[in-house]
């Protein structure tokens, strides 16, 4: 899908996104796709790289008083790195926000160290 | 967590320029089309906005990702619609770590002036998957009408 898209040249639109990293270790993607539903909805990890397009219908070509929308599809790619654990993604679509959740790692979640006393 | 484009094989030298014109345009937007949250109206963001002429309606669709019906406010006086509302921030927790944040909330409100007087009535309005659609018929007495010209 990668080279396709590079290939083809087509323009993406780039979404509105946050990224944060929540105290249970987990890493929460949270993507702004408006008028994307979940059948059109391309989440991939490939290569260290999250990959999310969102497609939308293409709208015909009506008469417009005023456009301000950006047309075609959404794409956004993610690099992830190693202390990401790649085998578990979980994602979900609501009200056009699609929320992405990354387990981080074992080794790289604080932990707090007990000090024992002698 | 930058974001990193990959290239396969050697990168096209006119890679990344699209995408460099995309983060300007960006800057740009955020920077004209957010008004401050200042004089009558408190706003902190500009939906964007399409309006459609169909048949004997006008449609407006606005891209209001997050945001429930009960979040939203229209309303119609003759030809002007005005859309109004609060998107609620996602919930943050003091532990939460920041990378990135682009989509935060704050109220709205846009003003749009339709060029004909529409049945506030009869209008009707879906949010799905973050997008409002609001169908608008003209009113039946602005509407232009057809005279049959008889042959005498």
């Amino acid at each position: 899908m990668a080279e396709k898209a590079i290939r083809q040249r087509t323009r993406y639109i780039k979404p509105r996104y946050a990224v944060h990293e929540a105290g249970n270790g987990q890493l929460i993607v949270r993507v702004e796709m408006p008028g994307v539903g979940k059948e059109n909805l391309d989440i991939r990890v490939e290569n260290n790289e999250l990959w999310v397009l969102g497609r939308r219908e293409p709208e015909k070509d009506e008469h417009h008083l005023l456009r301000e929308r950006p047309q075609g599809d959404f794409l956004q790619t993610f690099t992830l790195d190693e202390t990401v654990d790649q085998s578990k993604v979980d994602a979900t679509l609501e009200k056009g926000i699609l929320k992405i959740r990354l387990d981080l790692k074992e080794q790289v979640k604080p932990r707090t160290i007990q000090i024992k006393s002698e | 967590m930058d974001v990193i484009r990959w290239t396969n094989g050697l990168p096209h030298p006119f890679d990344g320029f699209d995408e460099l014109q995309e983060e300007i345009n960006k800057l740009f937007e955020d920077a004209t089309r957010i008004p401050g949250p200042r004089g009558i109206f408190e706003r902190t963001f500009s939906p964007a906005v399409d309006v459609l002429e169909v048949a004997d309606s006008y449609r407006v669709i606005c891209d209001l990702p997050g945001m429930d019906m009960e979040d939203i406010e229209i309303s119609i006086a003759s030809n002007v619609l005005t859309l109004k509302g609060e998107k609620k921030a996602a919930q943050k927790q003091e532990s939460d770590q920041f990378y990135r944040e682009e989509t935060s909330g704050g109220r709205f409100q846009r003003t749009l002036q339709l060029p004909l007087a529409v049945d506030a009535d009869k209008a009707n309005a879906v949010l799905k998957n973050g997008v409002l659609t609001i169908q608008l018929p003209k009113r039946e007495d602005v509407r232009p009408r057809q005279i049959a010209v008889k042959a005498s």
